[in-house]
């Protein structure tokens, strides 16, 4: 939610602290400041309110009211008292029409205020007024919208206007009849249906409630008289709608968290006032508030121990620190001994435990008071748990691990999501991965492409191995699969050979499809877990590689060239590794690599392969000739002969 | 003939995963798992996310089509996705794929008895579009410690313990207040900036905390702010007790969910989350 740093100070008598010194404060004791942002003299910032406190805090005077706990500042309500006496007692001039509400349903709508106002003014809003709404992003329409707006924004508390010329009869707030239709005022056709709740007038629909208004009723230019709207709806009822029509808005996002029906009456009197302010004219007529609430919010007071806080939060905190904390954010406290007795002010909705209470007072103390301690170790009996089932599983996979990698497998994880399968999903990320993989030998067996191409050699082969789940009609089992291939046919290199002798080494006996120059089998793990005695811990070290570092892996094509030379026998290959590596440059990105070697009449023959590759671009054959001429210089100079 | 490195190469996130579970096995905590395909019960209900609560929205779920048990099912019509939940009656058949690893404390705590501590390692799933920093299926480890007398200063001291095994002794976290469902206190645990860390001292300002100089070049992991969000953790809340019934005014916990995919990115300064599961070689045989 934007918030308005020039919006806040308004609830404050005393000048507010710095912008940056309010999000720094409000990141550690109440919600995450996303951004800071200077605009047009004013400064804001995007505060992140969670589902927890969305029901309150959705608004200036919520955040207001954080920030005088958190400053120990004293915040000034909405409307002062002395205003909201006068709006209150509104309606002696009584209006030529009087106005009824019916609720029909008073488990989907929990509270309705409506006001008759007559003979107001429609027109652009005052600059005041369009400038605040500007700030946060909101387009100003015209003033009676505007101030429906700026309440929003200014207590959490969605309001409507209707044109009361265009309402037929009372209003009744009930549930659509099948086959009703709407217009919203985005001239959007919605399809009513039995589940949906309506704001209608003796005719049919004027709005859906606390969701969006209906093109009937919509205060225009021409608008002389309305009807206000200041109601409560139940937060299920409203996200179902919501969800239903694909409509969104800010009113049914408060609704939908729970608003607290006491805002209600409060949001009826600022929204008289700034109607009056903006649309007023001398000849303008207030109704009185009809306010159908048939049951009254009442907070309930909790009791709990005193120390729970201490206790919970694992911190000294003293029970004035802890009851100054409360109060400062509009709790009413009682202590009797060591019971603490709370009362949460009416819009706090989310203070209904201990927890509740404890987090409240643990924010705004600080975490960073908080010394963290090792807890106590306990003993737990092995053999009683399930978990020993899962340890020895945990150990066996790592067991295997660590086989695989002595005989060179590398370790993979693939997507579960494929393009075909047994278990389906209603919702894929795209039409190709609209199953849940049933082997893992399908993505392994594509990946051992993808990846002896990148090989050097072709004697080099891929071996990789993933262990994971698939999905076989109603199970899901994990399964191991291990995968060898080489390039093309070796002389003395048998895949499939190797592979089944690599089941053996693991513990176990397969054998199954593959040939010399590839083969990816795959076996049950659980089967195989099942089956095993207990498996140690394997070792940290034995996992883990502390001299590992990461480069980025270069998306353009590589340069492979060979050199070979002789050498003096006895010559070590270390010393000419030196001496091509140095005069490659940092174009060689691996390598030189010795693959050959042998001698004869008193010499040595050494070949070596270099891969070229750059981060920036695809090399051409000519830069790699140039530098391979520089790489034979150094050799030749050595008194080496290029062969 | 090339007679090269022979030697096979443990993925970075097992890796990970395995520094982990290896500082919890000091605190007495225990290796357990749970399904991939999960039912909405131990998804969300159990878990204090109750159906047409807002709440949901703060998990993008991937429904599976034809869930054994459930008679229909259909996205409803304004939805875009799983934006919207669908018509399953039936909360405990398998019908989406988990979108954590917190399922899991439920199913433990319904087939055991407490005090204990569990970590947990596990896929999850999420409807989301996949770029450098998010991916549709990743990793994540859950830990559950259930006793008598649990706080949060055993919480934090825990936490400490594992951040610094992995990144070092000089790595510090602090608790910011956050929201989940299922815990209350809610923190986000912020950590010291490994990187920045091992910055030499004359390119961060000399304040007593740990501020950074404005023209110091930007850290590329923390941004220049000396602090990386890296877990989500609170108390347990009474209403994940009472769904397998315990009482809380009896037990106390602390739960906590962390990324590996995260842990390795800022350990290693690795770019790009969809390198983990690309399958390739030039990429895993650096670890």
């Amino acid at each position: 939610m934007l918030i308005s740093y020039n919006w806040l100070q308004k609830y404050f008598d005393q000048k507010l602290p710095k912008a940056s010194d309010l999000a720094d404060k409000i990141i550690f004791h109440s919600f995450e400041v996303e951004e800071v942002a200077e605009k047009d003299g004013d400064y804001l910032m995007e505060i992140k309110v969670l589902p927890d406190r969305a029901h309150d805090c959705l608004c200036h005077y919520g955040i207001a009211k954080e920030v005088s706990a958190l400053f120990n500042l004293e915040v000034k309500p909405p409307i002062s008292p002395q205003l909201r006496g006068e709006a209150s007692k509104l309606g002696g001039s009584s209006t030529s029409r009087k106005l009824t509400v019916k609720i029909e349903d008073e488990k989907l709508c929990r509270r309705y205020i409506g006001r008759m106002i007559e003979k107001i003014e429609v027109k652009d809003s005052s600059s005041e007024l369009k400038k605040s709404l500007e700030i946060l992003e909101q387009r100003s329409i015209y003033n009676t919208v505007d101030a429906t707006n700026y309440v929003l924004f200014d207590i959490g508390q969605p309001l409507h206007a209707f044109d009361a010329d265009k309402v037929v009869g009372g209003i009744t707030v009930r549930l659509a009849k099948a086959g009703e239709k709407i217009t919203t005022l985005d001239n959007q056709e919605v399809d009513l249906d039995e589940s949906i709740l309506i704001i209608a007038d003796d005719e049919g629909p004027l709005a859906i409630a606390g969701i969006k208004g209906g093109k009937k009723a919509e205060v225009t230019l021409e608008t002389k008289n309305l009807i206000l709207e200041s109601a409560n709806f139940d937060p299920v009822n409203i996200r179902k709608t919501s969800q239903k029509t694909g409509i969104r808005t800010e009113a049914s996002k408060r609704f939908e968290n729970e608003l607290s029906t006491e805002v209600a009456d409060y949001a009826m009197d600022l929204l008289t006032e700034l109607i009056i302010k903006e649309a007023g004219a001398a000849e303008t007529k207030i109704g009185g508030k009809i306010d159908v609430y048939p049951q009254k919010n009442i907070p309930t007071p909790i009791n709990f121990e005193i120390k729970e806080f201490a206790e919970r939060l694992g911190v000294e905190i003293s029970v004035e620190e802890s009851v100054k904390i409360l109060e400062s954010l509009g709790i009413k406290v009682e202590t009797n001994g060591e019971k603490i007795k709370v009362s949460p002010p009416v819009e706090r909705v989310d203070l209904v435990a201990k927890e509740n209470y404890v987090e409240e007072v643990g924010r705004i103390y600080g975490y960073e008071k908080i010394t963290g301690q090792i807890p106590e170790k306990t003993e737990t009996d092995l053999s009683r748990r399930s978990e020993a089932e899962v340890e020895k599983r945990f150990n066996l996979a790592n067991k295997i691990r660590v086989v695989l990698k002595t005989e060179g497998f590398t370790e993979v994880y693939g997507y579960a999501f494929t393009g075909k399968g047994e278990v389906e999903l209603a919702n894929p990320l795209a039409g190709d991965k609209k199953f849940l993989r049933t082997n893992l030998e399908d993505w392994l067996t594509e990946k051992i492409k993808v990846n002896l191409s990148y090989v050097l050699f072709d004697n080099e082969p891929v071996k990789v191995f993933e262990m994971g789940k698939v999905f076989v009609g109603d199970k899901e089992e994990t399964r191991l699969c291990l995968g060898i291939a080489y390039r093309k046919k070796i002389k003395g290199q048998n895949a499939k050979e190797e592979l089944e002798k690599t089941w053996e080494k693991i513990g176990t006996k397969n054998s199954g499809s593959g040939d010399e120059v590839s083969a990816v089998q795959e076996i049950s793990f659980d089967k195989l877990a099942e089956t095993a005695q207990e498996v140690r811990e394997i070792k940290l070290e034995e996992l883990v590689n502390k001299n590992a570092s990461y480069k980025i892996v270069s998306l353009y094509p590589r340069i492979i060239r060979d050199i070979a030379l002789w050498v003096p026998a006895g010559t070590q290959a270390e010393t000419v590794t030196e001496i091509i590596k140095n005069s490659a440059g940092e174009l060689c990105v691996e390598g030189p690599v010795l693959f050959d070697e042998f001698s004869k009449d008193g010499k040595t023959s050494l070949a070596f392969r270099l891969v070229f590759q750059s981060y920036e671009k695809t090399l051409q054959d000519t830069e790699i000739n140039e530098i391979m001429e520089e790489v034979n210089k150094s050799l030749t100079q050595k008194g080496f002969t290029i062969r | 003939m090339a007679e090269r490195e022979k030697i096979g190469h443990i993925h970075p996130l097992t890796q990970i995963i395995n520094e982990v579970v290896d500082a919890f096995r000091d605190l007495g905590f225990m290796v357990a798992e749970g399904p991939e395909i999960e039912d909405e019960y131990h998804n969300f209900d159990a878990l204090n996310v109750p159906a047409d609560h807002p709440a949901r929205d703060m998990w993008d779920t991937f429904w599976l089509k034809n869930p054994k048990g459930v008679s229909s099912f259909e996205l409803s019509a304004g939805s875009k996705n799983s934006e919207s939940e669908p018509k399953s009656q039936n909360l405990k058949a398998k019908s989406l794929l988990r979108t954590h690893t917190s399922p899991v404390q439920v199913r433990y705590l319904e087939k055991n008895k407490p005090p204990l501590r569990i970590i947990v390692p596990g896929k999850v799933f999420r409807y989301e579009a996949t770029d450098a920093r998010h991916e549709a299926q990743f990793f994540q480890i859950e830990g559950l410690m259930v006793d008598h007398k649990v706080s949060v200063a055993d919480m934090k001291g825990s936490l400490e313990h594992f951040l610094q095994k992995i990144f070092g002794r000089d790595v510090q976290i602090r608790l910011r207040p956050s929201f989940f469902p299922f815990v209350e206190p809610g923190f986000e645990v912020d950590m010291l900036c490994p990187k920045c860390l091992a910055t030499p001292k004359s390119v961060l300002a000399d304040e007593g905390g740990f501020g950074i100089k404005a023209d110091s070049p930007k850290c590329s992991v923390c941004g220049n702010s000396g602090w990386l969000e890296i877990m989500g953790a609170g108390l347990v809340h009474p209403h994940v007790f009472e769904s397998v019934g315990l009482d809380p005014n009896e037990w106390q916990g602390f739960a906590f969910g962390m990324g590996p995919e995260r842990l390795a990115m800022v350990k290693w300064g690795i770019d790009d989350i969809r390198n983990f599961y690309s399958g390739d070689l030039r990429f895993i045989n650096q670890f």
